[in-house]
């Protein structure tokens, strides 16, 4: 067989047709169909041009009466960010049906990211002795969840909450780390013991997908994998002055285009420009690190976002379009909390909307 | 047997001098399953939440206590009255005295266990060091090289070589217990630090070789030895004590156990009723035929002085717990519908059909007298050891014998005359009647989701659905009349006339209706987009699904051929091992096999017709352990 010459993840979507089958339109028909359907709610870029020209709270809240979020931004902007994200968990949930067998195992676990970020506030809750009731309005909603959140709340210590998790997916990782975090009393023993432990699993399981649903799965999950990878060395290096080793424990060791060998070398001082241009990210050489770090962020959602876009070309039968659409939303989250954060600091249409992850042509100040 | 058991809604006013005994008086009956609800102007009784953490923490340190003393916590519900308010001050005290009682025997036994752990660490460790001959000492001095002795989580070792890409090191796994595997970690002293804090990134735990070890490492070993000896007899004598100790305290702690657990259990339900002033309400669902009881109970609690509303679920209702009352000679298939879900309250239980269902295509697989016999004694045997799914496994076995005699087949040889069909002489024969058969089956799981859509009212779904009359009807145009049309007995223009405004409907009407009622929660866009597409998932399913039912004939013609496979081989002085061998493989491998396909007809080409599975299991208020969330749950 002909090996691809590409560079990593960037195979178009469309050359996946060879392997279009009947079986696999059948398979992906009814996911296709609600993907292709939901997609065309997104918001189009007059609601977009709408929100970011509003001038006044009342005219960005007739700006979003005219979106599907309406209900979502009301009260503070933390309420606000908490229910925005969980549409996101919603609407995965919500597409998880139509889907079978291994791709529907791998939507599933993607999904567990947000189990994953109500468990890390569930550990610093507890690890703070902060107030319950708190902790739960910070609870992202997601159906998916088969987690008893009351109990978990109520542990009262990290040895009994992981004793509650006993016959989750999250107990081994939380115990693995439990006695540095013990000696250190440092949350963050806990959380990238999790982090890395349910990556790892998806990225096996991304591995026991075959022909284009792995392909395109690479293309998006493997993407973000691999940027995600390469954030956390880099804010390690930065932001925690790490130890090379300790950036190495610390990271995936197999994250497709950011593996072992780029970590070490993100350990040892490569510059951040070397290594985004390696997954496909070009970055000014001159920027000083921690400006590099953000620009990173910024353009590696937007390449994502791109790749996602790009998805919904070609052929449609197969697991891409259905995590493009998660892109698609959760990008379309995000940029909607930098909507809301941008309109309480003031900031005029233009300057926000370069600060969003999608371009919205004719923006006017 | 067809529908789950009805629930009443009820909903208590009880005053809060009764609120105690109200509760206990509810879980001792375990009739209750509780809903939280919040009306306006009510409050959650946040008063209870402080007292449940505190019975939780107190039952908590109690269940440690006997675990200490190795004692079992009891199942049995508590004796006494339960009073999660006084109870929890009032035993707060006996469990600190309780405490410090066992305390001193707990540390010395703690001790003696780290002790030995430390020499049991050791011994290897030193062991490892027996070809060097050299005062072990002379080792902790080790003037140019740092050694590190400890435990790492095994899937963290290969990082761990990873991480120390940037200096000389060694790492010499001994061996592996459980996940952790215990290491030898050494670099030189400069790059000491970078060592250790690999070691530490990668949540190494490391073991201090004791001091008192020293000397060559054979004398060393041998004095390691004796001391371990040593401390292994106290661990009995401290056992001993610990004995003597569960004599004397263990009956007091079970029984407080049991009292604050009870306790929690209630101050966990109560934080949850809301309150207004003085009146709590508690919301819950009661199965109907138990309702009188729980009110004359509650009414007795209480003195009189409570009010009590019950009323049926509306149609609409999706969150009413469900209860089975399947029969006890049926319970056994219970099993393999809880493995799809859990009815809904309104939905069917289908338990009856998957059973027959279920060993009627098992047998067709598995037709042969004496594989099939032999199964069924494995069911036997399987059943008698407690596996709860025996009884299924030997009842497929019995259809599987009994389609042996209809196929004339005992362990493959052709014994008698087939009282149906040979399977592998009228293989066509065969595949028609397992299509026939399949066709059958899918039909009747048309007509329970009629039975099912019409119990609740859904008459969109009960005429419009692709499984309700207008599916049913596009059904048999496409297969039925495909049929006349391959046999010439329809004109293939006219059939296709006859599915065309089937189909359509099929595709449109939800996107009409949608626009008729003005509901603007699904764009009209997307359920036309979606309808075509589950109506193209639609045509293909009819297909597939009744296809699907031709495994049950090849299986049958597959089975049969195996089995002769093993007669032609069993031959000669080694035959007989052949023909032991051959036939564990059908009996095991293959009844597995067959049940893997039968389950997946059942679930996929079946189930999918009329079932859905979202029920929420019936999990009363109860005292004996707590609110059960098992599947199932049965008074």
């Amino acid at each position: 067989m002909r090996r691809s010459t590409r560079p990593f993840g960037t195979s178009s979507p469309g050359s996946s047709a060879k392997d279009a089958s009947v079986l696999s339109a059948a398979a992906y028909a009814a996911p296709q169909a609600r993907v292709r359907a939901r997609r065309s709610g997104l918001l189009t870029d007059a609601a977009w041009r709408g929100l970011l020209e509003a001038t006044s709270s009342g005219e960005l809240a007739t700006a979003f009466e005219a979106t599907p979020y309406a209900s979502d931004v009301v009260g503070d902007e933390v309420g606000i960010e908490h229910a925005l994200i969980s549409r996101v968990a919603q609407g995965g949930h919500a597409l998880l049906r139509s889907l079978q067998g291994r791709p529907r195992d791998l939507v599933a676990w993607y999904l567990r990211r947000f189990d994953l970020d109500n468990l890390k506030t569930v550990l610093r809750t507890i690890h703070h002795h902060q107030d319950r009731e708190r902790a739960r309005a910070l609870l992202l909603r997601f159906e998916g969840s088969t987690l008893d959140w009351e109990a978990l709340l109520d542990a009262g210590s990290i040895a009994v909450l992981i004793d509650r998790l006993r016959a989750t997916p999250y107990a081994r990782p939380l115990e693995l780390a439990l006695e540095r975090y013990q000696e250190e009393q440092l949350p963050f023993y806990l959380e990238v013991s999790l982090d890395l432990a349910f990556f790892q699993r998806l990225v096996r399981l991304t591995e026991r997908l075959g022909g284009t649903d792995r392909r395109q799965t690479e293309r998006l999950l493997g993407f973000w994998i691999a940027t995600r990878n390469l954030l956390w060395a880099y804010r390690y290096r930065v932001y925690a002055r790490m130890s090379p080793e300790e950036i190495v424990n610390y990271t995936l060791h197999r994250a497709y285009a950011v593996d072992v060998a780029a970590v070490r070398r993100v350990a040892t001082g490569a510059p951040i420009s070397e290594e985004a241009r390696r997954v496909g990210v070009d970055i000014p050489a001159e920027l000083a690190p921690r400006d590099a770090l953000a620009r990173f962020e910024t353009l590696a959602r937007r390449a994502l976002f791109a790749r996602a876009q790009s998805s919904f070309r070609g052929w449609l039968f197969h697991l891409g379009a259905v995590l493009a659409y998660l892109v698609l939303l959760e990008t379309e989250v995000r940029d909607l909390i930098t909507v809301v954060e941008g309109k309480a600091q003031g900031l005029a249409a233009t300057e926000l909307a370069s600060r969003l992850i999608r371009e919205v042509p004719g923006v006017r100040a | 047997m067809f529908v789950p058991e009805r629930m009443q809604e009820v909903n208590l006013f009880v005053l809060a001098d009764d609120i105690e005994p109200v509760t206990e008086t509810l879980a001792r009956l375990g009739a209750l399953h509780l809903q939280e609800v919040q009306p306006e102007a009510w409050a959650p009784s946040a008063e209870w939440a402080e007292v449940a953490l505190k019975g939780r923490a107190l039952a908590q340190r109690l269940e440690r206590l006997l675990g200490l003393l190795g004692l079992p916590t009891a199942d049995a519900p508590p004796a006494a009255r339960l009073r999660p308010d006084a109870d929890v001050k009032q035993y707060e005290a006996e469990v600190t005295v309780l405490e410090a009682r066992i305390a001193d025997l707990q540390a010395e036994q703690a001790n003696n266990e780290r002790r030995i752990r430390q020499l049991e660490a050791a011994c290897p460790q030193v062991e490892a060091l027996l070809p060097l001959a050299v005062p072990v000492e002379l080792l902790r001095e080790l003037r140019h090289m740092h050694l590190t002795i400890g435990t790492v989580p095994t899937i963290n070792l290969a990082r761990l070589g990873e991480a120390l890409f940037q200096i000389a090191y060694v790492l010499v796994p001994i061996h592996t217990e459980k996940d952790r595997t215990l290491l030898f970690a050494a670099a030189s002293h400069q790059d000491a630090a970078v060592l250790d804090r690999a070691l530490s990134s990668a949540f190494f735990e490391p073991i201090t070789l004791p001091l008192e070890v020293a000397g060559q490492p054979d004398e060393a070993l041998q004095a390691l030895r004796a001391r371990l000896d040593e401390a292994r007899g106290r661990r009995d004598e401290l056992e001993e004590a610990r004995r003597r100790l569960a004599e004397e305290l263990g009956p007091r702690l079970s029984t407080l156990w049991r009292q604050l657990e009870g306790d929690t259990v209630l101050a966990e339900a109560m934080r949850r009723f809301a309150r207004h002033g003085r009146v709590y309400l508690i919301a819950g669902w009661v199965p109907e035929t138990r309702l009188d009881e729980v009110g004359r109970a509650v009414r007795a609690a209480a003195q009189g002085q409570l009010v009590i509303e019950s009323l049926p679920p509306s149609l609409t209702r999706k969150d009413v717990p469900t209860l089975l009352r399947t029969p006890r000679w049926l319970r056994p298939f219970e099993g393999l519908v809880s493995i799809f879900g859990l009815p809904a309250y309104r939905e069917l239980d289908p338990t009856l059909f998957a059973a027959i269902a279920f060993l009627l295509m098992y047998g067709m697989m598995f037709g042969d007298l004496g594989h099939g016999l032999l199964l069924a004694l494995l069911g036997l045997w399987l059943a008698r050891r407690g596996f709860g799914y025996g009884v299924v496994v030997a009842a497929a076995g019995a259809s599987g014998a009994l389609f042996g005699l209809l196929y004339g087949t005992a362990f493959g040889l052709s014994l008698m005359e087939p009282l149906w069909l040979a399977p592998t002489h009228q293989i066509q024969t065969l595949l028609l009647s397992a299509i026939v058969g399949g066709v059958v089956l899918l039909n009747l799981g048309f007509l329970l989701n009629l039975v099912g859509t019409a119990r609740v009212r859904d008459w969109p779904r009960f005429f419009l659905d692709k499984n309700g009359l207008l599916g049913i009807a596009l059904y048999w145009t496409l297969l039925g009349g495909g049929l006349l049309v391959v046999l010439g007995r329809l004109a293939p223009g006219l059939w296709l006339a006859l599915l065309a405004p089937l189909g359509l409907a099929l595709w449109l009407h939800h996107p009409v209706r949608l626009r008729l009622s003005g509901n603007r929660t699904e764009p009209f866009g997307e359920a036309l987009v979606t309808g075509f597409f589950e109506l193209f998932e639609a045509l293909i399913g009819f297909a597939s699904n009744s296809l699907s039912f031709v495994r049950l004939g090849a299986f049958a013609v597959a089975h049969e051929g195996l089995s002769q496979v093993v007669l032609r081989y069993g031959g000669g002085s080694t035959g007989w091992l052949v023909l032991l061998l051959g036939t564990l493989l059908i009996v095991v491998f293959e009844g597995l096999i067959v049940g893997i396909q039968t389950l997946r007809l059942e679930f996929y080409e079946f189930f999918g017709r009329f079932f859905e599975g979202t029920g929420r299991p019936f999990a009363p208020l109860s005292l004996e352990g707590g609110r059960d969330e098992t599947v199932g749950v049965r008074m």
